[in-house]
């Protein structure tokens, strides 16, 4: 046993890294076995003041029954890898996002939102709606200068500065129905869903 | 003639050598085996715990299977190469009297070097090597007859 435990200890590090090793490739193959397809999770990405959202649980509970799980990934725009953040968990990945008015311009709306259609503007409570081009991408869930909000588990103000914030829906997702377009109607509408939920928190 | 090294030993310790290689992949190719067959069970809820046991099976088999291959297979790969290479090389005979024994040479795992003190008849006092798993036999102050190869003691004769 003695011999056992010094001829171990001789290559130490090598079992220790050989450990690591395992713990991260079985990591990486549960997240890949465990994980949610686009199609059952609805995804919000919100840009606020704080990287804490309590409200995740009321929109699981008023999600169809088709959506497995609402995932928030919520960011502080002023912290590092803010951009690469919201590059990879909110302008490809999201359903539903929730960004200051400095992060949206006519480029990124026409690039990454999607046009939110006559019917669905009145259908949503909202304080404004964000228009380019003639066309309404956001509504306006938070008023820096009355400071009135819809949705109050979120931290608006950020290092001082107030601004608008508007709910955007993800060009590519799969769960706006018809959005944009009547015509598209279809059974996927969990983000729409979700997003009347979330603006009563 | 008590020869140190044959072609037989030899065979029986590659034999030896690939019985460990075998086993020691046994090890991580079981422990591999259990792990995937438990993901077939996966679900949201225990993903964590099967992960969890999968985890800690995996280290454990790929930690006995790196033990067996550092501390058996290794040094009897060299072992077996030493072997080989004395069974090889040139041999020379050397007749004389053993003085003693020095003390054991540190040398990589798998080989097992004793130094030999060494009177030849031929010329003065020699250093020879000889090498083996057991303790060195007791010839101090005998004649001896020795088939050397590189300097090591391949096989010997007691003379008196």
């Amino acid at each position: 046993m003695k011999l056992f435990w010094k001829r171990f200890r001789k290559h130490l590090a090598v079992y220790l890294i050989l450990i690591f090793a395992i713990a991260i490739v079985w990591n990486a193959v549960f997240g890949f076995l465990t994980r949610i397809p686009a199609e059952e999770a609805v995804r919000i990405f919100i840009a606020s003041g704080s990287a804490e959202f309590t409200g995740t649980e009321a929109l699981r509970e008023s999600a169809p029954a088709y959506v497995r799980t609402v995932e928030v990934t919520a960011r502080i725009p002023s912290t590092m890898y803010f951009d690469a953040y919201l590059s990879m968990y909110g302008y490809s990945r999201a359903d539903i996002l929730i960004l200051p008015e400095s992060l949206a311009s006519a480029e990124i709306c026409t690039s990454y939102f999607h046009e939110i259609g006559h019917e669905w503007q009145e259908v949503f409570p909202s304080l404004g709606l964000y228009e380019q081009e003639g066309k309404v991408y956001g509504l306006c869930v938070y008023d820096a200068e009355t400071g009135e909000s819809l949705i109050s588990p979120i931290q608006y103000e950020t290092g001082g500065t107030a601004e608008n914030y508007y709910l955007f829906f993800g060009q590519g997702s799969l769960h706006v129905s018809d959005l944009s377009d009547p015509t598209q109607k279809n059974e996927m509408d969990g983000a729409l869903v979700v997003a009347r939920r979330l603006l009563q928190l | 003639m008590h020869e140190v090294y044959t072609v037989e030993g030899l065979d029986a310790l590659q034999s030896k050598r690939r019985k460990w290689l075998v086993c020691s992949f046994l090890f991580i190719i079981f422990s591999l085996a259990v792990s995937v067959f438990l993901c077939f069970f996966v679900t949201q809820e225990n993903a964590q715990a099967i992960m969890i046991v999968n985890i800690l099976l995996c280290a454990f088999g790929a930690c006995a299977s790196l033990y067996l291959l550092l501390n058996v297979v290794s040094p009897l790969g060299r072992r077996v190469k030493y072997t080989r290479l004395l069974l090889a090389g040139a041999r020379t005979e050397i007749t004389g009297l053993a003085l003693k024994w020095q003390e054991d040479l540190t040398v990589p795992p798998g080989i097992h070097m004793h130094e030999l003190c060494f009177s030849s008849d031929g010329g003065g006092q020699i250093s020879l090597y000889y090498e083996g798993d057991a303790p060195a036999p007791d010839v101090v102050g005998e004649r001896l007859r020795l088939t050397v190869v590189m300097q090591t003691v391949i096989g010997y004769e007691v003379l008196s």
